[in-house]
């Protein structure tokens, strides 16, 4: 009955040690694994931006942002890796943001769709320890949230 | 075991109910189609063109067709360019190129991407090489000859400024296209605040010599009424350019139903068009919160999308495409729109079907069909399909004709 128990014990632990990942978690995970050959659980702190296709989602306030998050001059979050996904009709605003330290991953063939990553708004995505932190959408007045939350401003720009 | 037996008779008596109250919608809703008694003895046959051009897109998605001294020419709206690029269909020929930069225009900062559809030219119609139209970002209706001479300028908020109801007036290329009726321009009325207890008139006949605005009688149909409007991305009415003559035709991207209104005896008649495989009506999506924009696109990929009706002079036929419902989970893996199986209906003037065929996947661009007296055109660039030769504009043309 003792072992019993223990095995019981054993098997609930194990169980709740599983962390159950998000269907973002998974479908990022997935993409990353399959088409940019990268395991996102060995990559530890890092930010991603999933810039949506859609007309205007790429403001000048996001643009600010991004600036901003990936200067490297900033010694701020600097063990943060960090990547912004861009579907191909929006890739113009790398024109905006050169010399950063951002890895940009140009989506050309219409990908992202296919691994659940679409959006309809910019998706701001924190990983910690390879963990989904936080999550929230880089548009309008959220920009200036997320900005703020982390410590940016994007008055002073 | 009596319990278990009960729960199995409720869980079948509910999906019962389910498929019961889909069917039936499409039932009360979707008008029954016929086959036409000739449909076998017609033959479809396609060839593929190029027209050498140097013009940095795929395709024009905004365009017009104008048939002037019995030639065709292609004028389409090249965003990347910022012009307006003029092609001979029948001799393959690249004509003009017209840049509205140009000082005589009042146009300025166009989207490159054509995403902004404020800053784009949104539609082109043409009544010959000396009038051609331009809707500018909804704001402007804009008339220019091939020298670019600004012929006339309307604003379109100042026409509706005398309407006793706030409404915009639109039209896109791929979506409403703007055409001439009875010597109007026939655009889309917009309303800020749609109150679908109430019927309101969706088309509006601009005359461009007194900007004098009239509202025709139609509506968008039942069903969008039924459930309120709430058809997510699919809730448009849609026309074309391609008219016969005296009755104007046009459809709703939600259901197969096609529509023909009269003006001479003010009828609109209702016909059957239905797809053989896959839903006939788009379901229902309610809007609650901003989340639910993904349901939106699930919505889409999971529902048929019918587009505008073509009436081709030549033949006498009507072409109407669709894209065809789908699951958007496949496997570990989601389909999109780009999935999609685009599906080809061909129909007699009584609208009975003499063809519908599925066209081959991933190979044909959507809302990049025209007519010509040679045939159906269509762009063989599929977003999926990379390859570009940025030196030739493609098309695959659809002929149809009666057996000899």
């Amino acid at each position: 009955m003792k072992i019993l128990s223990l095995i019981l014990f054993l098997l609930v632990v194990t169980s709740c040690n599983n962390r159950k990942l998000s269907a973002d978690e998974k479908h990022l995970d997935m993409y990353f694994r399959e088409k940019q050959n990268t395991d996102l659980s060995k990559l530890n702190n890092f930010f991603i931006v999933v810039i949506s296709g859609n007309c205007g989602s790429c403001t000048e306030k996001t643009i600010k942002f991004l600036r901003q998050l990936g200067d490297k001059k900033e010694n701020k979050f600097s063990d943060y890796k960090k990547i912004v996904v861009i579907p191909s009709n929006n890739a113009e605003v790398l024109d905006s943001i050169k010399n950063s330290n951002i890895r940009f991953i140009v989506d050309e063939s219409f990908e992202l769709e296919k691994y659940g990553v679409n959006f309809q708004r910019n998706a701001f995505f924190e990983f910690k320890k390879s963990e989904l932190f936080y999550k929230d959408w880089l548009y309008l007045d959220n920009v200036d949230t997320i900005a703020k939350k982390y410590g940016y401003s994007l008055n002073t720009l | 075991m009596l319990r278990l037996h009960f729960v199995l008779f409720f869980l079948i008596f509910l999906s019962f109910n389910f498929f019961a109250c889909k069917n039936s919608n499409e039932n009360k809703y979707i008008v029954k189609t016929k086959l036409a008694e000739n449909e076998n003895d017609y033959v479809l046959e396609i060839e593929s063109i190029k027209i050498p051009c140097n013009n940095l897109i795929r395709r024009y998605f905004t365009y017009t067709i104008l048939n002037q001294q019995n030639e065709n020419y292609l004028i389409g709206y090249n965003p990347k360019l910022s012009s307006i690029d003029i092609y001979n269909l029948d001799k393959r020929l690249f004509i003009k190129r017209l840049n509205l930069y140009s000082k005589k225009l009042s146009i300025s900062n166009l989207d490159k991407k054509d995403l902004d559809k404020s800053r784009s030219v949104n539609d082109i119609v043409a009544k010959n090489m000396d009038s051609i139209i331009l809707n500018y970002g909804n704001k402007k209706i804009i008339i220019l000859d091939t020298a670019l001479r600004c012929k006339k300028i309307i604003s379109l908020d100042s026409v509706v400024k005398g309407s006793n109801i706030p409404i915009k007036l639109v039209s896109y290329s791929h979506d409403f296209k703007m055409f001439f009726f009875e010597n109007r321009l026939i655009l889309k009325q917009l309303y800020s605040n749609y109150n679908w207890e109430i019927r309101v008139p969706i088309f509006a006949a601009l005359n461009l010599e007194n900007a004098k605005l009239t509202n025709l009688p139609v509506t968008y149909s039942d069903y969008l009424y039924n459930i309120k409007g709430n058809a997510g991305f699919l809730s448009s009415v849609i026309t074309s350019e391609f008219q016969k003559n005296d009755v104007m035709t046009y459809n709703f991207i939600y259901e197969s139903n096609i529509y023909q209104y009269n003006p001479k005896t003010s009828t609109i008649t209702c016909y059957g068009a239905k797809v053989s495989k896959g839903k006939n009506l788009v379901d229902s999506i309610s809007y609650k919160n901003e989340e639910d924009i993904n349901k939106w696109v699930t919505h889409h990929v999971e529902n048929p999308q019918f587009f505008n009706v073509i009436y081709d002079k030549y033949r006498r036929l009507y072409y109407r495409f669709s894209l065809r419902d789908i699951s958007q989970r496949n496997g570990n893996y989601f389909n999109t729109i780009l999935d999609k199986p685009l599906t080809l209906m061909v129909f007699n003037e009584k609208f009975e079907v003499i063809k519908e065929l599925d066209l081959p996947m991933y190979k044909y661009a959507i809302n990049t069909w025209f007519l010509t007296k040679e045939g159906l055109f269509i762009s063989p660039t599929h977003e999926k399909n990379r390859i570009f030769e940025s030196s030739y504009l493609k098309f695959d043309i659809i002929k149809i004709s009666k057996k000899k």
